[in-house]
């Protein structure tokens, strides 16, 4: 605003100067005008012209030219900020890649270390002060960190894959790094070469103590579901043998209520099973061990099983086999048993006496397929979508069996899935239930 | 001649009703409260057959069923693991160092127990 000012001024400032001078000029030629001085006058005033419009043209010119200078250093000065904001976050995110509890290592294009904050360095026991530049390869060469060489060196996307080093337990993740943030753009030019400007950005979680603290609580479990197990296989046997007559005969009534116990017993070490399993689960340490096997044998075992509980209670079992021998298929023997004896173990609290349960196993060509049929007090509708949730018992499941952990369809769920399979129901209120589940048959030579 | 069955086992409850089981079979008995005894026991007396708990005190089953697999003198008696481990890696285990069969307290009676013994000793 004051430079236009400024302008304007010196522009009316020259032009009342000329004016003045042309105004003398005038009065002088019409006053003493002869011929000598006349052209001299002339000459003034042309003169007078001239220094009028350069005059104006240099004032113009010279203030373009201060505009100019200044928009240059506001220029730098903004470009000075910003080189400072960026020393600041340059700073900071050194402060970060050195002091951040993740060990950092960031591998170049040409596969030599660019970086590698503290924390990788004491992950990986590397001594070395400066090993920046160096060859990934020869890092990969050091006998301590050999489990985790193969990472280092392959070009796959690693996530959080726990590894045991010489002093720690690491959480390796790997995953590849584009230098040019606008590498989209470079994709584009025909000479664009991913390879130069991909890198890996190797993290390295320290574990050491979760893992161990994860140990002392797993050994804390098994051994407290060693010393019930002990307790319940105690009572197991020396219920059993009061009923066989070990310990001399017993009157009948002695024998319905040992037999109770023995049922009561049964069902604890059942749940002691299950809460276990669940536990595992929640845990992410829920493991299988697939061998080939029957589904058939593990039905029939099933059944054999619950033969005390069929029988008390007067309940038709019908296993209809298939026709032939059903292919053998590779799964979790224990697993599968335990989500075949949930699903008859809820049929049978489930029915009442002199109820029936059939048992259908059948497969086409992709899988194996087994069913339990019911005709029990089946699952109120506006529950049914609850049924696989943990530790869920539908109203009526209540009360007539308060015993139930609601924990047998929520593991049954997660061990059929967790093998490549479905499990589903149908299922009307006092009408009876069916439970489904297939298993993927998996080509074996 | 009855037929010799050692059995370590640390739960002398449990111990006893299995003595009490086998004993009414036509067993002889012979009792281990630890893994050493056992260990000792299974080499002095020759046992036809061994019934070995694996939660053990000191020496733990594991390493009783390895030192008897061992040794020459007892290398070729039949051993029964009794245990609650019931992981799938246990059992493995125990299978590799030589145990014939592999019992899961809570999910036997000891009438099936019974049935093993005899099942092998025939």
């Amino acid at each position: 605003m004051f430079r236009a000012l400024k302008i304007i001024y010196n522009i009316i400032a020259v032009v009342l100067i000329n004016v003045f001078l042309i105004f003398l000029t005038v009065i002088n030629f019409w006053l003493f005008a002869n011929g000598e001085a006349k052209l001299i006058y002339i000459i003034i005033v042309i003169f007078s012209i001239v220094i009028f419009f350069t005059g104006s043209f240099f004032i113009i010119k010279i203030n373009g030219l201060k505009r100019e200078k200044t928009a240059l250093v506001r220029l730098l000065e903004k470009n000075e900020e910003k080189l400072k904001i960026s020393e600041i976050e340059k700073n900071i995110i050194s402060e970060v890649f050195f002091n951040i509890g993740e060990g950092i290592l960031v591998i170049g294009g040409n596969g030599k270390i660019l970086m590698i904050n503290p924390k990788a360095k004491k992950i990986l026991g590397i001594k070395e002060k400066d090993i920046k530049g160096l060859p990934v390869i020869d890092l990969a060469r050091l006998p301590d960190i050999q489990p985790i060489a193969p990472y280092l060196l392959s070009q796959n996307i690693v996530f959080r894959k726990e590894i045991k080093l010489k002093y720690f337990i690491a959480e390796l993740s790997v995953m590849p790094i584009f230098f040019d943030s606008s590498h989209d753009d470079y994709k584009k030019d025909v000479n664009f070469q991913p390879e130069k400007n991909m890198g890996k950005l190797i993290i390295l979680r320290d574990i050491t103590r979760e893992s161990s603290l994860e140990k002392i609580k797993n050994d804390f479990i098994l051994s407290a579901v060693h010393q019930l197990k002990t307790s319940v296989a105690s009572v197991k046997w020396s219920v059993k043998m009061f009923l066989s007559g070990d310990f001399g005969k017993i009157s009948k009534e002695q024998k319905d209520v040992a037999k109770r116990l023995y049922e009561r017993n049964d069902a604890l070490i059942f749940l002691i099973d299950n809460l276990l399993d669940a536990a595992k689960i929640e845990d992410g340490a829920f493991f299988y061990k697939k061998t080939l096997i029957d589904v058939q044998d593990i039905v029939e075992s099933a059944i054999i099983f619950f033969q005390d509980k069929i029988k008390g209670k007067e309940i038709k079992v019908k296993f209809e086999k298939p026709l032939q021998r059903l292919p053998k298929i590779i799964v979790d023997k224990e697993k599968i048993r335990s989500v075949i004896q949930n699903l008859f173990d809820n049929a049978l609290k489930y029915t009442n006496v002199c109820g029936s349960i059939n048992v259908f196993l059948k497969s086409d060509q992709n899988s194996i397929k087994f069913q339990i049929k019911d005709s029990g007090i089946g699952i109120p509708m506006e529950q049914q979508s609850k049924i696989f949730n943990k530790f869920f018992r539908a109203a009526n499941a209540n009360n007539i069996e308060t015993n139930g952990s609601g924990l047998g369809l929520f593991i049954a769920k997660k061990i059929i899935e967790d093998h490549g399979g479905s499990i589903w129901f149908e299922s009307e209120e006092s009408k009876g239930s069916a439970f489904f589940f297939t298993l993927p048959i998996e080509m074996v030579e | 001649m009855p037929k010799n069955v050692l059995i370590i086992e640390d739960d002398e409850f449990l111990r006893g009703l299995i003595n009490k089981k086998l004993t009414a079979e036509g067993f002889n008995m012979i009792s281990a409260i630890d893994g050493e005894e056992g260990i000792k026991k299974a080499k002095e007396e020759k046992p036809d057959l061994i019934l070995l708990d694996l939660v053990l005190p000191n020496v733990d089953g594991f390493e009783v069923l390895s030192k008897i697999k061992e040794d020459p003198v007892s290398s070729s008696i039949p051993v029964i693991i009794l245990s609650n481990l019931s992981q799938k890696e246990d059992i493995d285990k125990g299978v590799k160092l030589g145990a014939v069969d592999y019992i899961i307290k809570a999910q036997f009676t000891p009438e099936e127990i019974v049935d093993k013994v005899k099942a092998i000793l025939k």
